[in-house]
């Protein structure tokens, strides 16, 4: 499966080969910290950053399969629908967290409540089921 | 900003989508249930009281089936005129 990512800004993306061990890494990362997020017991905000995290190492892994790498965080979300055929449904609310979270990091200006949050973990799962149906990788470094 | 306990963000983002695009810009709803605006606008948050004390354009009803009545009663919030 190929698809050819159309990007508006060639500097916030440069190709670079698919490594397995990065990607299945990458998808680890992600999925220990969706199981974290779901657990009820954190603190809203610990499960807020929690999933934030896991969807964007799961973003990351499916651009890093798709055969670039991006050092902007929110291009990564940007091109789900392209690298996981993923729709606004998913990739607009991660977006979404994106601002939420650099707000609260650069302006200390936090707001999720349980709906964001509850949101955030839907669209983090989708990511990661899109992921599980790539073909594996293989032996491709 | 959008007051609910059923619509998601993932609804929501779904069916602005066109919009979105139409606009060419960036639409960023806000999604409380009415417990949670009631206790944004207690805590005096600045988002929840400037839109509410702007003119609304209702979509579907009036300001009169609106959870805002409930917060009105409650002294939440002052009937515009």
């Amino acid at each position: 499966m190929t698809r050819r990512l159309r990007i508006s800004e060639p500097r916030v993306t440069s190709a670079e080969a698919p490594d397995a061990k990065e990607f299945a890494a990458l998808k680890h990362s992600g999925l220990v910290r969706l199981v974290d997020a779901e657990k009820r017991t954190n603190a809203l905000e610990s499960r807020f950053d929690l999933a934030y995290n896991a969807a964007h190492a799961l973003s990351l892994a499916a651009l890093r399969y798709a055969g670039y790498r991006s050092e902007k965080r929110y291009v990564v979300f940007q091109v789900l629908p392209q690298t996981l055929g993923v729709g606004p449904e998913v990739w607009r609310v991660l977006a979404r967290c994106h601002d939420i979270r650099n707000r609260s990091e650069y302006e200390g200006d936090f707001y999720a409540d349980e709906r964001l949050v509850t949101d955030l973990i839907a669209a983090c799962q989708a990511v990661a089921a899109a992921l599980d149906k790539l073909p594996p990788l293989g032996g491709r470094r | 900003m959008v007051v609910s306990n059923e619509l998601t963000y993932g609804d929501l983002f779904e069916a602005l989508d066109e919009a979105s695009n139409r606009l060419g810009r960036k639409v960023s709803p806000t999604i409380y249930s009415p417990k949670e605006l009631a206790k944004r606008l207690k805590q005096g948050n600045a988002f929840v009281r400037g839109v509410l004390s702007q003119p609304k354009l209702w979509l579907i009803g009036s300001e009169r089936d609106s959870p805002l009545e409930n917060l009105r009663a409650a002294g939440h919030l002052r009937r515009s005129a």
